[in-house]
């Protein structure tokens, strides 16, 4: 029975911190085991085969941008990073070494597990056939029919909006950086645009949110990116 | 005689003071030896200029540029008319300027170099302070919601106790996210991450990071379909309406009505957030928005008085102003301004559809 639970490898070296998370994924039925290095953390990534990694960027033996790169060059198990550092560039850059998500410190038992099943959904439904139909709110997205409902009616999007809907869709849950959104949508001429990628998600925010300024699904994660949440807490 | 930070010639200490020989200070002329550093001609005894005068002045000619002015008054003025000892005496200006150069030059080097040094500490120093207070109130954070969870269920007595260490455990995090913006703030190490984007993104990133402060107000966003792109930091924006959210949250009773507007006023996007509460103690509207002032230094309410100096530091980096008013119907309302440019076309693209 015990075989059937995921497994979870958590890198971090306050004690305290390892504490809580482990009983909070335990509570969840994951098997957690603890790593207080990057050095050991990495070496319990290749022999433990994890269905997740929870990795702290502070700690003393080194940078969790390079393990992240390391890591990704044979393993797609999902990460998510806990971040004490002020700068949001710390996060950026563990995104886009692969990360597949972050909490800032000090962050909610709750936040975490939320993140965490997000996640493993993700992973699951990577292999789910494509085609099959997207709802968040009262919008519904048939990708094998490009087809974007709102309450029931058509909702007409450009081409960009379109690939910024689907893209977000596709990462449901997971922070997209605004450099990953420009190289996906845009191409890699115009890595310095980013106000296009604000403009363009302001006009689908117009489109398929109820209230553009208080949106509840597609988020912003200032000075990072975009999330899409599916389910918001009420 | 060198010169000061402006450029004005100063007589050094040792000009000034009392010769060996007992005579007073040497008596020059200021105005002559300006003239000689700014001209970086001689001037003076036996000069083509004011030959009158009882002293002779050398420009410190170095390589860069004149370091001073050398005045010599011979006891024997003949021995100045002497060509081979005015080569002499230029050889030691020039001497002396190559020197002073160089002593400018080693102290310009240490100002850089102690420069870099403060600023490599007060980053670190920062960096750590960040990281070993957010990581025990990570900790009780964690933990205090862990007791919450617990199974069996906490009574409900127990339960109120452990809510309460997570809600002080969340408002010590964010003080201390206040206290070092404002160290980074004030140490003018913060380089603005100017962007040009909506302001409706912000807005909706500030008021969802508000929306436990404000779920018992009534909150009303106003915002018009057509406003431009404004080049700002997103990251400290938010921190700004973040602030000016949670004051109206915190200082006025809940059901209170709280509205965020935003209209183009000439050259300026101009920014409000205005409540119907009790509003701010009439004569301290400006004094709230220094560092550890309060509106009122004896209210219950908890706070440090950081949020508005941090807005108004923010504010005006942003080359924008800050002000806090009493509205007429009651109730406090602060606007802000950020300069408006010309923002970058949008990467428009045809108008074709999905469907």
């Amino acid at each position: 029975m015990a075989d059937l639970n995921p497994v979870a490898i958590l890198i971090e070296d306050e004690r305290q911190i390892r504490r809580f998370v482990r009983g909070a994924l335990e509570a969840e039925g994951w098997v957690v085991h603890e790593a207080e290095t990057f050095k050991v953390g990495l070496t319990d990534a290749g022999t433990r085969k994890p269905d997740l990694i929870v990795l702290d960027l502070g700690l003393p033996d080194g940078d969790g941008i390079e393990l992240l790169r390391d890591l990704r060059s044979w393993s797609n198990v999902p990460v998510i990073v806990l971040s004490a550092r002020v700068s949001e560039t710390d996060k950026i850059a563990a995104l886009d070494a692969g990360a597949d998500d972050y909490l800032t410190k000090p962050f909610g038992i709750g936040e975490l597990l939320a993140r965490v099943r997000a996640a493993s959904r993700r992973r699951r439904d990577a292999g789910a056939a494509a085609g099959s139909v997207f709802e968040f709110g009262d919008v519904s997205l048939d990708l094998s029919l490009r087809l974007v409902k709102k309450a029931g009616q058509a909702v007409h999007l450009t081409p960009i909006e379109y690939r910024l809907l689907t893209l977000l869709v596709s990462n449901a849950g997971k922070v997209v950086t605004h450099r990953q959104i420009l190289l996906d949508v845009w191409g890699p001429s115009h890595a310095g645009d980013g106000h296009y990628v604000r403009v363009y998600m302001g006009h689908l925010r117009q489109k398929l949110e109820d209230d553009p300024t208080q949106p509840r699904h597609i988020i912003t994660e200032t000075a990072v990116g975009y999330r899409l949440v599916q389910s918001p807490a009420p | 005689m060198l010169p000061g930070e402006n450029g004005k010639l100063r007589l050094t200490s040792a000009g000034a003071e009392p010769r060996a020989d007992g005579a007073g200070p040497l008596a020059v002329d200021m105005g002559i030896a300006q003239w000689a550093f700014d001209k970086g001609q001689p001037a003076g005894f036996g000069t083509d200029t004011l030959p009158g005068s009882e002293v002779l002045f050398i420009p410190l000619r170095a390589p860069i540029r004149a370091r001073g002015v050398l005045a010599v008054k011979a006891n024997n003025r003949r021995l100045l008319r002497i060509p081979e000892q005015r080569q002499l005496l230029d050889t030691f200006a020039a001497l002396i300027a190559i020197a002073l150069e160089r002593v400018h030059y080693v102290g310009v080097a240490q100002d850089a170099l102690v420069r870099m040094e403060s600023e490599r500490l007060r980053n670190s120093l920062l960096a750590a302070l960040s990281h070993d207070l957010r990581t025990p109130l990570t900790v009780l954070v964690g933990l205090a919601e862990s007791l919450s969870l617990a199974k069996p269920p906490l009574a409900a007595a127990q339960a109120e106790i452990a809510a309460a260490m997570t809600d002080e455990a969340h408002r010590m995090s964010a003080l201390v996210s206040n206290l070092l913006d404002m160290a980074r703030i004030e140490s003018g190490e913060v380089t603005l991450h100017l962007e040009w984007q909506p302001l409706e993104e912000v807005v909706g990133a500030a008021v969802r990071a508000s929306r436990s402060m404000l779920q018992h107000h009534k909150l009303e966003v106003r915002l018009p379909r057509d406003l431009p792109l404004v080049r700002f930091d997103a990251l400290l924006i938010e921190r700004v309406l973040v602030n000016l959210l949670e004051n109206a949250g915190k200082y006025t009773p809940a059901g209170s009505h709280v509205t965020l507007s935003a209209e183009v006023a000439g050259d300026r996007l101009r920014v409000n957030v205005a409540d119907d509460g009790p509003g701010l103690p009439p004569g301290r509207e400006e004094a709230v928005f220094q560092k550890f002032a309060r509106g009122n230094p004896e209210s219950a309410t908890p706070g440090v008085g950081l949020g508005l100096a941090i807005c108004r530091a923010i504010v005006a980096a942003h080359g924008g102003e800050i002000s806090g008013r009493n509205r007429h119907g009651g109730g406090a309302s602060f606007t802000f301004t950020l300069p408006l440019g010309m923002p970058p076309a949008a990467g428009l693209e045809a108008a074709t559809s999905n469907g």
